[in-house]
């Protein structure tokens, strides 16, 4: 944006006062009157002549990518001439981020000057800080000179991560290093375990040669199979995840539970998948890696809750990305929505191991209400009571989340069930 | 910091009261003419004024419970005092109309009432403006503060028909209180804030007001005296010099080299 100048309503009250006074001063013959216009007129004349240059503003940030809870220090450099005058300085920000420490709008004397502060991000997403606006004024406030620096730069909030220590929870077979683990069994993997004798359905890559070549008998190598878990999330996004606050729903919490998780089990070479279902329903395959963390997270990150698809559709849809023995952890408040338990069923009549995390919907609504019991209130907790029962007797394991429950709580209740 | 500067404003409107007070010693003939034995100097409405409006900020909230609207009902209360008045009298008066309605005690009554409100609302407006820190009071109070010797002005004018002569001192002085109390008034509103980082920005703001406070006040005190500083000649001196529009002539004479050096530096700035 270019310059922009602009008269105060100072400017004006004076401007209009001392012509209306120098007027009566004629008119009445006042000395008093042309006294108070004349020292008025100078006063004007003499601050509009003295108003600083155009100073140079760079802004430096700890860090563009950051987590909920995350603080971000930024630092705006002000380099100019000195002289009469001020300077203000405005560093917009997203009103989603929040000033912890210091102030974003600053009033200056021109020169070599910085200003620095804090900021902090409650809530997941995509925010933007800048461009910096800079007010040159005058001495006595009366006009100013507006220009802007730099163009919008955006920060990423990924979902908290609880950072406990959570890996001694892992329970399994007993590894010796993170990553692969070899079973001394034959299975899919890359380490050369055994041979056996060719039959007609082994693929044509696995012969070996060699042994054919010493036998004239065809034979295939057999591998060792190694131990990566599989793991799933199938993500409720729809509308009704957003009861509660802003900051504390459904979703937002089922979301940090996700990342941790998905962190946890990424970091010790498992593999990760997610299936999101609101308004549409999209997959992310399951693969390992911390390229794939990040991919994970953005896609996290991006999530808004919108539309009302149901579980059984998703389950019916995205099936084929789920494989095979791989677990799944299905996060949803269940409610409204009928398809649950046959879902459910598929999923367990696939053979998965399903684990449903439940933040309770109800109770949120009822803490934004000032936990207020009302009839709706008593039906919707009878309801989900008895939905949470009957998958658990269909074989599911469900965790009723509270909201008074934090995801750490959470994380280490379904990591005990191992 | 935010009580230092804000006593400084109170300051420099009394002062202004002052002046004011000293500069129209016949402010009285005009009180005299609402009533004649109204012998309240001017320094007493606005202290009342002052008071009054410091206490009505203290209590607002108070008062605002008790009675919605204030203001609206005082005005209202006027209007409805005005009309009894000139009702009783015109009932129960002696001797024509006209006689019946200017000798009521009633209505005089009334008209001191106004004249003490118009005297005192400048200053009760100032103080109010100041602990509010409103910008929309502090309009009124200066266009109050106006009023009071315009009207003065006006008055002595038409009562004498010749324009009664204000001291070049006095009449600085008095302006410099006037600019010292919207300046001051302006340093509160502006720096008596915790949300914003201000630095070292009120002590050059001080510098400045007295820089340029004390340049235009030269200017001014050079305009007015110019007649006894230069010799009695003929090539330099003229008839006009003693008038009004000479002095005017001078000052802004003396004001065109601030004025193109404002225009200079902003095209400067403008490249």
């Amino acid at each position: 944006m270019g310059r922009v100048s602009v008269f105060s309503r100072k400017a004006m009250g004076y401007g209009a006062a001392t012509l209306a006074l120098f007027i009566l001063s004629l008119v009445l013959s006042s000395g008093l009157f042309l006294m108070m216009s004349l020292i008025g007129m100078a006063v004007i004349l003499l601050s509009l002549s003295f108003i600083p240059r155009k100073p140079e503003v760079t802004r430096s940030m700890d860090s563009d990518l950051i987590h909920e809870g995350d603080e971000v220090d930024v630092e705006l450099r002000v380099q100019g001439k000195g002289g009469l005058g001020q300077v203000e300085i405005l560093d917009r920000l997203s009103p989603t981020l929040r000033i912890q420490n210091g102030n974003n709008h600053a009033f200056l004397s021109p020169g070599e000057r910085s200003v620095r502060y804090t900021f902090g991000s409650p809530l997941r997403g995509y925010h933007d800080i800048g461009p910096t606006h800079v007010r040159r004024w005058d001495p006595l406030w009366f006009w100013y000179r507006e220009d802007e620096y730099g163009e919008k730069k955006r920060i990423t909030t990924f979902p908290e991560r609880t950072s406990a220590d959570m890996r001694r929870m892992l329970k399994g077979p007993n590894k010796q290093r993170p990553g692969d683990m070899h079973l001394r069994r034959v299975g899919p993997g890359k380490e050369f375990y055994s041979i056996r004798d060719y039959v007609t359905t082994d693929p044509f890559h696995t012969i070996n040669w060699k042994a054919y070549a010493r036998t004239r008998k065809l034979q295939v190598n057999q591998y060792e199979a190694e131990s990566v878990t599989d793991l799933m999330f199938i993500l409720d996004s729809r509308m009704v995840t957003r009861a509660g606050t802003l900051i504390e729903n459904p979703l937002e919490r089922s979301i940090r539970f996700c990342a941790s998780l998905a962190d946890l089990y990424l970091t010790t070479s498992n593999r990760v998948g997610l299936i999101n279902y609101s308004s549409s329903v999209t997959v992310l395959k399951p693969e390992g890696g911390t390229n794939h963390l990040t991919k994970l997270l953005h896609t996290l990150t991006d999530i808004t809750p919108s539309g009302y698809h149901t579980l059984g559709a998703t389950v019916n849809y995205s099936l084929a990305y789920i494989p095979p023995d791989s677990r799944v952890f299905v996060l949803s408040p269940l409610s409204e929505d009928p398809t649950i338990k046959e879902g459910i069923k598929k999923l367990l009549a696939r053979g998965h191991n399903v684990v449903i995390v439940s933040p309770s919907g109800v109770e949120f609504e009822r803490s934004v209400i000032e936990g207020m019991i009302t009839p709706r209130y008593l039906l919707k907790k009878l309801s989900r009571i008895n939905l949470i029962e009957d998958l658990r007797s269909m074989g599911a394991r469900v965790l009723d989340w509270p909201p008074e429950k934090d995801v750490l709580w959470a994380v280490q209740e379904v990591l005990s069930w191992d | 910091m935010g009580l230092r500067i804000r006593f400084i404003p109170f300051v420099f409107l009394g002062g202004y009261a002052l002046c004011i007070w000293l500069m129209f010693p016949s402010f009285l003939e005009v009180s005299a003419g609402i009533y004649r034995d109204l012998s309240v100097p001017y320094i007493g409405w606005a202290l009342m004024g002052g008071v009054i409006g410091s206490v009505y900020y203290r209590y607002r909230e108070g008062l605002r419970k008790r009675i919605k609207n204030p203001i609206n009902k005082l005005g209202l209360g006027l209007v409805l005092w005005l009309g009894a008045s000139i009702l009783i009298s015109v009932a129960l008066g002696e001797g024509d109309l006209q006689d019946r309605v200017l000798d009521s005690g009633l209505i005089r009554a009334w008209f001191v009432t106004m004249f003490g409100i118009f005297m005192s609302a400048p200053t009760f407006l100032g103080s109010y403006s100041i602990l509010a820190r409103s910008k929309e009071v502090f309009s009124l109070a200066i266009l109050g503060l106006i009023i009071v010797p315009l009207t003065c002005m006006i008055y002595l004018q038409a009562q004498s028909v010749s324009v009664p002569r204000q001291d070049p001192l006095l009449s600085l002085i008095t302006a410099l209180t006037l600019f010292g109390f919207v300046e001051t008034f302006h340093w509160v509103y502006k720096y008596d804030r915790i949300d914003v980082q201000v630095g070292n920005l009120f002590a050059r703001q001080l510098i400045s007001t007295i820089l340029f406070a004390g340049v235009g006040s030269v200017i001014a005190f050079i305009a007015f005296s110019w007649r006894s500083m230069i010799p009695d000649i003929a090539a330099v001196s003229f008839y006009e010099m003693d008038t009004i529009f000479g002095t005017a002539a001078i000052g802004l004479a003396l004001l065109s080299p601030i004025a193109l050096l404002a225009i200079v530096r902003s095209f400067r700035e403008g490249k």
